[in-house]
């Protein structure tokens, strides 16, 4: 205890020598407080509450005397388990074909793979239904069937599987991808069969990537808006729908912000295991030593069954992107075949300034939620002061916290004065901000955790600053964690709905709320059409940053070379 | 305005071998067995309404007899009042049971959708303006609220395709199939809002185990 309040006073005392960081330190805590945890207070405290603002059950008792709702939590965690376990396996089977074996076509694979990064919320639901409802193109027309249960589990579960694909095959791909394939060989040459060498060496060394796959993609699922909005159905109730309709359908915000703390528990749950168990269960078998082999480790046939699964994902991804262009252009999806460019032009007259409100509140926020991951990643990894613990979990929360429950949060938190936030630019912006800076936090820890800090205090030794030091030495290095970071806050931020749906405005429309008012309203081409244009936007946003890069990339080459 | 109805598709219907259906009575036939839609009352204002209107026609205990004869033929409530449109436009279901513009939406869009108003009658909803308590700019919204309400205004709401239903008789209604020909149920809203709780509980209890 002692020696713990030591260790705390040097800190403190040290962090005291060093005013620019302090306040540095000060004024980010603040904004993590004022924009990850006071919102979740309000939607604490309101479910707390009665109508005279006194401490209250009542709203958790007439919850949980409801069987509807508790139906809610039970669906809710089945899906989201069933779709971390089958979402992993599928994941592991393409990572590891792609990894282990020498199949053809492993660029198409790896592209496809990550497709649905970009997966158009409510439209992409839309088109399973496309594709296995009554007069689904594969299950009707394909196989005559025309019972297959759409909605409810299984629907809800293909749907998300898909989703969460990309999540699930980065994860693995960058596992296998480390596991050194020369702890493989020196299996094979202790003669083991190509089965131990799975069970025995591969497998085991992929447990905690696997199991970490699995809690992700737990917290993703549950926090799904956009698929079971459309395919969830009342014989199969979910909780983040139902709080979002408590809200806009039934008028009850304290049953829905109950719902939402509901909501949070599980993920919280998931979250804190996977960060505080199952990280530290990661092996690293990155040896330095030569890692080329010789693929070996499935026979032919094996190989041939691994290479059609994979087919099949593949396929199956391009059949839902291929329903949604025919859609956006023709007359009426699956009614009326007829081309046209009718839809596109819809969309330019009624959804242009959605367009432009999107690119501005996503080209806002996403810098700053990447540079800001980056600092906070710097101060994690090479400064040390008090409250470093509560400063990584605070800023990683909010990727544990389901959209929902964020945008109850906002609308309850910041719409009276001082903070009068709803309805402007600014909520949306520092919505997506906080959101999705984990991403970039977590790429840049462990990026910076590769870094020898030799180079940074040589720099310190020349008598440069901290924020010289950050700009001109970590920063360069850390560049790729900040590029990935702003990809996929832009992604997120471009296609993100369960929170935002709460902060949109007559002002400041988004994309994604346009896809859902078009799709209620029966405008289902003009949602293609719209989800096309969102797709394309994100290539474009991709395509520039990665030609903008490979100029950076050389440019930092040359001036090497000079100097 | 905004009746309550029931949305069709044709191509659908020819699949299940169906006839139009023509009233609430004929969507008990065991055509469609599996090919109704409406949303659910407990997270859909829509549906209460739906309820309401039929408890209007048939009484209480009549409009949940007449709801669990007809949970034979639903292949999903919906979440949300506006699920059912969205299955019945790409032929996932034959039958959709909700407010209209959307259906109409649909057939202007050129779905094969025909939209019945049932002959017992159905219930409708009143699209409401309000000006807030306070309100900065009091005149120019009394000068909104008396445009939408002039004759004008109520032939825009018809002409821009909101396929809601004027509130004036002196308006060309132009393609909307006219109201005098559509059977209005009035609802006790007073009465609808002081059972809910209950009518919705029995709708649990009664309808939604019913296979």
């Amino acid at each position: 205890m002692e020696i713990a309040n030591k260790e705390f006073s040097n800190k403190f005392k040290s962090l005291m020598k060093n005013p620019s960081l302090l306040i540095l330190l000060i004024a980010i805590f603040v904004v993590l407080f004022i924009f990850i945890i006071y919102p979740l207070f309000k939607v604490l405290i309101i479910s707390f509450t009665d109508n005279n603002n006194n401490f209250s059950l009542d709203v958790y008792k007439s919850i949980l005397s409801n069987d509807y709702m508790k139906q809610g939590f039970k669906n809710s965690i089945l899906v989201a388990t069933l779709t971390a376990v089958i979402g992993t396996l599928i994941g592991y089977l393409y990572a590891y074909t792609i990894n282990r074996t020498n199949i053809p076509f492993k660029k198409f694979f790896r592209t496809i793979a990550i497709v649905p990064m970009v997966f158009p919320p409510f439209i992409g639901a839309m088109s399973i239904i496309m594709l296995f409802g009554f007069n689904g193109l594969i299950t009707s027309k394909l196989f005559g069937i025309r019972t297959f249960p759409v909605y409810g589990l299984w629907g809800l579960m293909i749907a998300q599987v898909i989703t969460f694909f990309p999540v699930a095959f980065i994860t693995l791909d960058g596992v296998l991808s480390t596991i050194s394939p020369t702890l493989e060989d020196a299996a094979f040459n202790l003669k083991a069969s190509r089965w131990q060498v799975f069970t025995k060496v591969t497998l085991p060394l992929s447990v905690p990537g696997i199991a970490s796959t699995m809690l992700v993609l737990f917290i993703e699922s549950l926090a799904d808006f956009g698929n079971p909005l459309i395919l969830a159905g009342a014989s199969f109730p979910v909780l983040s729908v139902q709080a979002y309709l408590e809200i806009t359908g039934m008028f009850n915000l304290k049953n829905g912000a109950a719902l939402a703390v509901w909501l949070l528990v599980p993920s919280l749950i998931a979250f804190i295991l996977q960060k505080y168990w199952v990280n530290k269960k990661k092996y690293i078998t990155v040896t330095g030593k030569p890692t080329t082999s010789q693929v070996k480790s499935v026979s032919t046939s094996a190989k041939w069954i691994l290479f059609t699964l994979c087919m099949i994902v593949s396929i199956f991804i391009v059949l839902i992107y291929a329903t949604i262009f025919w859609g956006a252009f023709t007359k009426a999806w699956g009614m009326n075949n007829q081309f046209t460019l009718d839809n596109f032009k819809y969309v330019f007259d009624v959804g242009k300034e959605s367009i432009k409100d999107t690119l501005a509140i996503a080209l806002t926020s996403t810098p700053i939620s990447a540079l800001l991951g980056m600092i906070i990643a710097f101060l994690i990894v090479r400064k040390s002061f008090p409250g470093k613990k509560a400063l990584e979990f605070i800023s990683l929360l909010n990727f544990a916290v389901p959209g929902t429950v964020v945008g109850i949060g906002y609308i309850l938190g910041f719409n009276t004065k001082p903070l009068l936030l709803t309805g402007t630019f600014a909520i949306l912006v520092l919505n997506f901000i906080f959101r999705y800076i984990p991403v970039g936090i977590q790429s840049g820890i462990s990026l910076l955790n590769q870094v020898d800090p030799a180079i940074e205090e040589a720099a310190y030794t020349l008598g440069a600053n901290d924020s010289q030091v950050f700009l001109k030495i970590t920063l360069p290095l850390i560049i790729p964690a900040f590029f990935s970071a702003l990809v996929y806050s832009f992604v997120r931020a471009m296609t993100a709905i369960s929170a935002a749906i709460f902060l949109v405005s007559a002002d400041w429309n988004l994309m994604t709320v346009q896809i859902l008012s078009q799709t209620d309203s029966g405008r289902l081409s003009e949602a293609c059409a719209f989800s096309v244009i969102l797709i394309l936007l994100i290539l474009a946003f991709i395509l520039i940053l990665k030609i903008f890069l490979k100029n950076k990339v050389s440019l930092v080459d040359n001036n090497f070379g000079i100097e | 305005m905004n009746p309550l109805g029931v949305g069709v598709n044709l191509k659908v219907l020819e699949q299940i071998k169906a006839e139009l259906p023509k009233s609430w009575a004929d969507l008990l036939k065991p055509e469609f067995k599996n090919m109704i839609q409406y949303p659910n009352p407990q997270t859909s204002g829509t549906a209460y309404t739906f309820i309401t209107g039929l408890i209007s026609v048939y009484g209480e205990d009549g409009a949940m007899d007449y709801l669990k004869k007809l949970a034979k033929n639903i292949q999903s409530y919906t979440q949300s009042g506006t699920g059912p449109s969205k299955a019945v436009g790409i032929g996932q279901a034959a039958v959709a049971i909700q407010f209209t513009p959307a259906f109409f939406e649909f057939k202007e869009q050129g779905y094969p959708i025909e939209v019945v108003f049932p002959v017992e009658g159905v219930p409708y909803e009143s699209a409401c303006v309000s000006i807030v308590k306070g309100a900065a700019h009091k005149t120019e919204a009394n000068t909104l609220i008396d445009w939408l309400l002039s004759k004008k205004g109520q032939q825009v709401i018809v002409d821009e395709k909101t396929y809601f239903y004027p509130v004036r008789a002196d308006v060309n209604f132009g393609s909307l199939q006219p109201l005098s020909t559509i059977k209005l149920i009035s609802v006790d809203e007073a009465w609808a809002a002081e059972n809910k709780n209950r009518i919705i509980e029995r709708w649990i209890k009664e309808v939604l185990p019913v296979k």
